[in-house]
């Protein structure tokens, strides 16, 4: 296997650098490791001392400042200080980062102080849209993320790394496949559409999924109407901000090295039928559906041959696979400016044969202060993606079900020499040959930058105009080479196909801010206004036949055969125009009020309908300031009363659907030829306007015992009004699609609750974190007359799920199964007026129940089943620290949810003597195992056994242990004080997963499109990896 | 300072001063600039045909499938249940979601694009002849798309550009045909003899009248319009049967309309049919392409009279026919067939290799052949031999004899309605489904269907009830989305 010695080559090579690394870095500070640099004058003039923490751990880099002059000293590794005192009387200042700063009147001689830490961090400033705030200061739901979080566990990208780090954020993996998209929902559906956050990155507005993580200083998350209504028309499924690193002012150049590789591997391996097994499966059905011995198809299972087990697919489709992880930052800066400078390059192999992502990211960042109080600064990015996908989901070509379904005494090659494949039985591809073929790629490169310029006028207003630019340019390719004896679609011919998109937008915002405090009033204000302009143009190049060589090099259209496809290409465009204002007040750090306003104008909409304005107020109360709450303040230090009200909107809809339009509809053959074709394909509606979410939430901020614990808690109620949906029309229209139309409301109503518990024993620091959010999602009316539901999902043709009055989005819409008819009496007894409800039945068949009582059993008794969304979802993470060990663990979860099992059909329902089934059809009803829950086994189902029942759904419900890291750092003193940092950790990645469910990963995400608000409809979805990755953090 | 400031300021009314800015159009034809050349009517009529190339349209799985309704054939691939169940005659409702639901839907988009280019094409300036195509053309599509719906689910909703609510509910069986026989008379006063291959000419346009009025029992005008055909002097039989059904012969003059097919691109009807495992492992052949959908019983093969020709050209038999294919000939092996018989009438084309899922076959949706047997049904019906009937009807014989003739058989002097039905059988066999629909406007499905044994267990005995199962039941989805303004056919589950 390649990648062993790969993997060999990395480690080692790894080794070997980090070994020498270290050891240098031993020499080369040796003579440094017993003086102390901080040594100053003699004790006879000044105080010494020991700095510890509270618990009597000295504290190193501790700066001790004489107060009123410029004398300074800093704590050494023992915690020990000596400074001089200009007078006999003077107060010392004790200050660090993460503790309160301490003053104390010394005299000559000994002062030992101990200092106690700052954990509650309300001063820490956090970012918030168009600005900062403190977080003491805040009065809507917002959940903020550091760095260090986002970075623990090593993930692809930041959405990823977002999972179970902030309470009612649900990151929803749509696929385990590297490179692959993941959805964030913060507080649960509120739209019949696109239900995403908006992305803020440096103040831009964007996406996050090429952003490497390495490279965020900090993620917040505007979760209430209150703090996301400066965004406006698109903040109404919550705002992610994300803030990436800088370089600080002052500080001289760092190096920072992270490097890590790993192993994954599936969680769990999927298994199939072997042949012997298979072979009594099938024959017992031929028997149940009394197939005359003497037909053919028995022929097959008599011949000992095919009775004999060739492969496990899953074996030959699944690999152990390498990922590896680079970033290298240097920061630094001057007086007046900062830069930092990054690289990281991620290779992450997937665990399905062949599958690889590769991301290549460039970023820079500076600021200047070219003039006194005026900055200039910018942020670029430069980033290339590549994917090589598999065909994974999908009726026929998918290679997880051809897995499960391809027989196994079928070998992999008949004559590997010279490439022939074992052919399958029936349609499913051979899986190995189907990844070996198809080569499906996709190529991104992305540019992002924004250069802005700030002045501070008499530091209380700031000026600032920022002008940011975003290009895309991507190439998607397929080829599909030949494979003799592969099976369907891959025996014949080869074909090509490419696409090319590029697109880009510029956004230009400017604000000017305001921030005054006289006495115990603080006022601050914002006022600013954006444009924004994207263009989309895309060319589709067809498919192109027969070339005569399969060279990679020569996948281009000028090399192929023949080319009967029909090239399309279109464009797209959009523009939004944006004013918007907040105020804030604060009395006495106690009364806290903010008022926020949004217009914005949008292209998308008609131009009677194209404004919307938004606006929003919030309110906090910092009970434990007032003077009552002393007598609490030894159990509460701190304890905040918050309440919001706002507005908000949502425009996800394509482009110009208020225009009718004549489109392309493919190339009918006219007199031998391609002739093109357009029609009116979709209906529109000049009346469009904005859906609107209202939401009232209400929140407390609390810290308890000398604030080792706190507590966030927040109730919300958001009202979706005017949702834009397509309500799916009749056919005898005759347009593909329907027009968008505002109608009906959701609401979402449900809570956000954030724990952490922060202690220290001796020398061991830990804290325990624990989010947990819940979300009722109910759909309460149409609001056009006469419809009360949308089927909104299927699975090979038949739907799955709707969307229908007075239920959640999202929930499975199915037959009930009450279980398996035991006897045949049962059946004959199962009647409506005298008649059978089920006449096809026999004993072993599903009884499924005449829900409207008309006995049949038709389309009219399937019912809402059960949700694919949580009821409840949760993380725990646990932080620990013991001299230069840490460790650092996540575990997530989801309650309530249910999965549709796709692959039951076939799996457990038998679809054709073809294909092979899983091990799960050993426990079919027969006359002595009386099964209640897999039906006997028959192709011919006259029972129609196989309609999707709520025998398909099953708990989605698992707890996952996302990643547990192990680290040690080195001793500055075994090292080198000029390295500041050497940490190694070894990161074990969903290490553990506990689930009922059977499918092949509980993290199933939505199918195709996220707009049909189902998530849990398993198709064969790509299992998340288990990973094993060592790494080394090196900084210097 | 200062210039700093109104630097900001300058700044703030620059980003907010073009009026424009909010106006973006779309970058293809709105409505607004359209239907102004007669190259976009062209493009226009284009979208009517592509619906038809689709999938499950013509010459697709739903045309392919709906034979298995007759004593003909049965659905090979099991992946089907609810279509199977209504084959059957079994189904309560229509929740088949793909061939039912997408053939219904793309046949309304060829109504409803086809209705366009009738709407708009009248005010474009353009060549007298072309526009007259152009119409002839839309009228003939738009009355195919509402014929092969009629014939499977009875009255229909009327697409009408000007009155959406019209979609929404279901005209009466009468009326919809009354529409049909309305829109396909007018394209017979626009086409012309002439015509492209992949479009109708007239000959096509008089031909489906014939058909038409046949479904309507007009028998006297049925003849008359299918004599036209005949009278014209511009079709003929193709000399061979099996030619008919290869690439060479697909436009040949019996072919009164085919749809287009290009080699890699829709319409895939050869592929459809095509067996799999054809040599159950002793020649070469690309496994997995055959999607064999439908299968011939057993009892079909041996309808066969002998000397058929087209015994040869439509079906196959294991261990017993010998049949060509990616270039191995040799005795049919098929071991996963259910029956022992296979469909090869769209085989030509992989003969000599296999070509892929688009074989570039036109598809014969209404030939010469069918109209000669059109007359002489009309015939025998006007003359006191209609179904049922066991009189031989002379003035019948002539064009009844072309067909016959040609198939190797000998001619009849005084053909029974029976005979008829032999010939329109075999003739027209995996051609659309006109063997059931033929049978039920005959009144002959019940004695027919209900008489039959079953066949393995793949045809089982079937009971067919006039009342209820002359018409399928109305695609669900349709009914749903109207939210029970569209109603459901008798004797299937309601709304009624």
């Amino acid at each position: 296997m390649k990648w062993k010695s790969i993997f060999k080559k990395q480690a080692v090579l790894l080794l070997i650098v980090s070994t020498a690394m270290i050891y240098t870095s031993v020499y080369a500070g040796n003579g440094s490791i017993l003086t102390n640099p901080n040594n100053v004058n003699s004790l006879a003039d000044g105080v010494t001392g020991k700095v510890t923490d509270a618990y009597g751990i000295a504290l190193a880099g501790v700066t001790v400042t004489v107060k009123g002059t410029s004398m300074k000293a800093v704590s050494g590794s023992d915690g020990t200080y000596s400074i001089a005192l200009a007078t006999k009387n003077a107060r010392l200042v004790f200050s660090m980062v993460g503790f309160y700063t301490t003053e104390k009147q010394a005299s000559l001689g000994v002062l030992n102080i101990s200092m106690t830490e700052d954990v509650k961090k309300l001063d820490e400033v956090i970012v918030i849209g168009y600005g900062t705030q403190k977080k003491g200061d805040l009065t809507g739901a917002v959940a903020t993320v550091s760095s260090e979080k986002l970075n623990q566990g090593i993930n692809q990208s930041t959405a990823h790394a977002l999972q179970g780090q902030a309470a009612g954020v649900t990151v929803i993996q749509n696929s385990g496949e590297p490179g692959a998209g993941v959805e964030i929902r913060i507080r649960g559906a509120g739209s019949i559409n696109d239900n995403s956050p908006l992305y803020v990155v440096d103040g831009m507005i964007g996406g996050i999924g090429s952003l490497n993580p390495a490279d965020i200083e900090s993620l917040t998350v505007l979760k209430d109407a209150a703090s996301a209504a400066i965004y406006g028309a698109r903040g109404a499924n919550g705002v992610v901000i994300v803030t990436t690193k800088k370089g600080k002012r002052n500080q001289k150049a760092s190096v920072s090295y992270n490097s890590s590789l790993g192993n994954q591997s599936v969680w769990k391996m999927p298994s199939s039928l072997d042949a012997a097994q298979r072979n009594m499966i099938h024959k017992e059905a031929l028997t149940n559906d009394a197939v005359p011995t003497t037909e053919t198809i028995w022929k097959y299972y008599n011949d000992p041959a095919n009775g004999a087990t060739k492969t496990d697919w899953f074996k030959e489709v699944f690999q152990s696979a390498l990922i590896a992880n680079h970033n290298v930052s240097v920061q630094g800066g001057g007086e007046k400016s900062n830069y930092l400078f990054s690289l990281g390059y991620m290779d992450n192999n997937g665990i399905v044969l062949g599958t690889n992502y590769k991301r290549y990211n460039v970023r820079f960042n500076s600021q200047q202060e070219i003039m006194d109080n005026l900055t200039f600064g910018e942020n670029f990015s430069i980033v290339q993606s590549n994917t090589k996908s598999a065909e994974i989901r999908g009726g026929y070509d998918g290679v997880l079900s051809a897995a499960l379904f391809n027989m196994r005494n079928t070998p992999v090659w008949v004559d590997q020499a010279n490439k022939i494949y074992g052919t399958p039985t029936g349609d499913f591809p051979n899986p190995v040959a189907s990844l070996n073929a198809r080569d499906n790629r996709g190529i991104g490169n992305e540019v992002n930058g924004n250069i802005y310029l700030e002045y501070k006028l008499h530091n209380l207003i700031t000026f600032k105009t920022d002008l940011g630019y975003n290009s895309f340019n991507g190439k998607n390719t397929g080829f599909q080479a030949v494979a003799i004896g592969g099976g369907r679609g891959l025996e014949n011919k080869n074909s090509y196909s490419e696409s090319r998109s590029n697109s880009s937008t510029w956004i230009w915002n400017n604000t000017a801010t305001i921030d005054k405090r006289i006495g115990n009033h603080h006022v601050s204000g914002l006022a600013g206004m954006s444009a924004e302009s994207s263009l989309w143009e895309g060319l589709n190049g067809g498919t192109a036949f027969d070339f005569s060589n399969e060279s990679p090099a020569l996948r281009y259209y000028n090399n192929a055969g023949s080319f009967p496809g029909h090239v399309s290409g279109g464009a797209d465009d959009n523009t939004l125009q944006s004013y918007f204002g907040r105020v804030g007040y604060e009395y006495a750090d106690k009364y806290l009020l903010a008022a926020n306003f949004r217009a914005d104008g949008s292209s998308k909409f008609g131009p009677d309908n194209r404004w919307g304005y938004f606006p929003s107020v919030s309110g906090g109360w910092r009970i434990s300031k007032e003077k009552f709450f002393d007598a609490l303040s030894n159990f509460a230090s701190d304890f905040k009363l918050r309440a919001s009200w706002g507005q908000l909107g949502n425009d996800k809809i394509p482009n110009y659907q208020y225009y009718t339009t004549v489109s392309g509809v493919g190339s009918p053959t006219l007199d031998g030829n391609a002739f093109t074709a357009v029609a009116q394909n979709r209906l529109s509606n000049p009346d469009i306007k904005w859906e609107v979410t209202t939401q009232t939430d209400i929140g407390i901020d609390a810290s308890f015992l000398n604030d080792r614990f706190t507590l966030t808690a927040d109730y919300f109620n958001k009202l979706t009004t005017d949702i834009l949906v397509q309500v799916p029309l009749v056919a005898s229209l005759g347009v593909g699609s329907a027009p968008y139309r505002n109608a009906g409301d959701v609401s979402n109503k449900g809570f956000d609750l954030g724990l952490t518990y922060r202690n220290r024993k001796h020398e061991f620091k830990y804290s325990v974190t624990a989010n947990i959010a819940s979300v009722t999602n109910k759909l309460n009316s149409f609001g056009i007359a006469g419809s009360s539901d949308i089927f909104s999902a299927n699975y090979k043709n038949t739907d799955v799920g709707r969307i229908a009055e007075g239920e959640p989005l999202g929930h499975f819409f199915v037959y009930n199964a009450l279980g398996i008819f035991q006897t045949q009496a049962e059946v004959d007894a199962y009647t409506k007026s005298g008649s059978k409800i089920q006449p096809d039945a026999v004993a072993g068949d599903v009884k499924f129940e005449d829900r409207n009582g008309d006995g049949v059993i038709s389309a009219s008794d399937r019912f809402n089943a059960g949700n694919s969304f949580p009821t409840l979802t949760g993380s725990l993470s646990l932080n620990g620290e013991y001299k230069g060990f840490d460790i650092n663990m996540l575990l997530v979860g989801s309650q309530g949810n249910k999965i549709f099992n796709g692959l039951k059909l076939g799996g457990v329902f038998m679809q054709g003597s073809s294909y092979n089934n899983s091990p799960e059809i050993l426990d079919r009803w027969t006359t002595t195992n009386h099964s209640n829950t897999v039906p006997r086994v028959t192709i011919n189902d006259p029972n129609n056994n196989k309609r999707y029942s709520t025998l398909y759904l099953e708990d989605g419900s698992y707890a996952r242990l996302k990643y547990l890291t192990i680290g040690y750092t080195f001793d500055k003193k075994v090292v080198s004080e000029k390295i500041s940092k050497l940490r190694v950790y070894l990161t074990m990645q969903n290490l553990i997963t506990i689930t009922k469910y059977t499918g092949y990963d509980p993290e199933v995400g939505a199918e195709g499109s996220f707009s049909n608000n189902l998530y849990g409809l398993d198709k064969g979805t790509y299992p998340i990896a288990k990973a094993f990755i060592f790494g080394v953090n090196f900084n210097f | 300072m200062k210039q700093i400031i109104s630097i900001f300021m300058v700044l703030f009314v620059l980003a907010s001063c073009n009026k424009d800015f909010l106006n973006k159009q779309p970058h293809e034809f709105t409505d607004a600039v359209f239907w102004q050349t007669a190259d976009q009517a062209e493009s226009a009529l284009a979208g009517a045909y592509t619906p038809l190339q689709s999938e499950e349209a013509l010459g697709g799985e739903e045309w392919s499938a709906i034979s298995t309704f007759s004593d003909d054939s049965y659905l090979q691939d099991d992946g089907y249940p609810d279509f199977i169940a209504m084959s059957q005659f079994r189904a309560t409702q229509n929740n088949e979601g793909d061939f039912s639901h997408n053939s219904y839907t793309e046949y309304y988009q060829t109504i409803k694009r086809a209705t366009d280019v009738l709407n708009y094409t009248p005010s474009i300036k353009m060549d007298d002849a072309q526009k007259k195509r152009i119409l002839g053309e839309a009228n003939f599509l738009k009355t195919w798309g509402y014929y092969e719906l009629a014939r499977r689910y009875g009255g229909l909703p009327i697409y009408d550009s000007k009155n959406p609510a019209a979609a929404l509910v279901r005209k009466t069986e009468a009326e919809t045909w009354a529409v049909i026989e309305k829109s396909i008379k007018e394209a017979t006063t626009q086409l012309a003899w002439e015509h492209q291959e992949g479009r109708p000419g007239l000959g096509a346009a008089w031909g489906l009248l014939a058909k038409v009025y046949a479904y309507e029992k007009k028998w006297a005008e049925a003849k008359t319009a299918a004599e036209t055909v005949i009278n014209s002097g511009k079709h003929t039989l193709t000399s061979s049967y099996e030619d008919i059904f290869t690439i060479d012969h697909e436009h040949d003059s019996e072919i009164l309309f085919g749809l287009g097919a290009r080699l890699d691109e829709y319409p895939i009807t050869p592929v459809l049919m095509l067996p799999n495992n054809v040599w159950g492992g002793t020649h070469p052949e690309p496994m997995g392409e055959g999607w064999r959908l439908v299968s011939p019983t057993n009892a079909f093969y041996a309808a066969y009279q002998d000397g058929d020709l087209r015994k040869s050209a439509t079906v196959a038999k294991r261990g017993v026919d010998i049949i060509t294919y990616n270039g191995s000939t040799d005795v049919l092996v098929a071991p996963n067939n259910k029956s022992e018989v296979v469909c090869v009438k769209y085989n030509s084309p992989y003969k000599e290799r296999y070509v892929g899922w688009a074989a570039g076959l036109n598809v014969p949706a209404l030939r010469y052949a069918d109209v000669l047997l059109i007359e002489t049904e009309a015939i025998m019906n006007l003359n006191g031999g209609g179904p049922g009937k066991t009189v031989g009807v002379s003035a019948a014989a002539v064009h009844f004899n072309k067909v016959r003739q040609r198939a190797g058989l000998p001619a009849i002097a005084a053909p029974t309605f029976a005979d008829l039905m032999y010939e329109r059988r075999m003739e027209l066999a995996f051609e659309g489904g006109d063997r059931h629909f033929d049978l039920v406007r005959w009144g002959l499905a019940s004695s027919i269907y209900n008489s039959l044994p079953a066949e393995g267990s793949y045809k089982p005995a079937r009971t067919y009830v006039d009342a209820t199962h002359k018409l399928l039941p109305y695609p669900q989805k349709q009914i749903e989305n109207s939210n029970g303004t569209i109603k459901q056919n008798p004797g299937y589950l309601g709304p009624h």
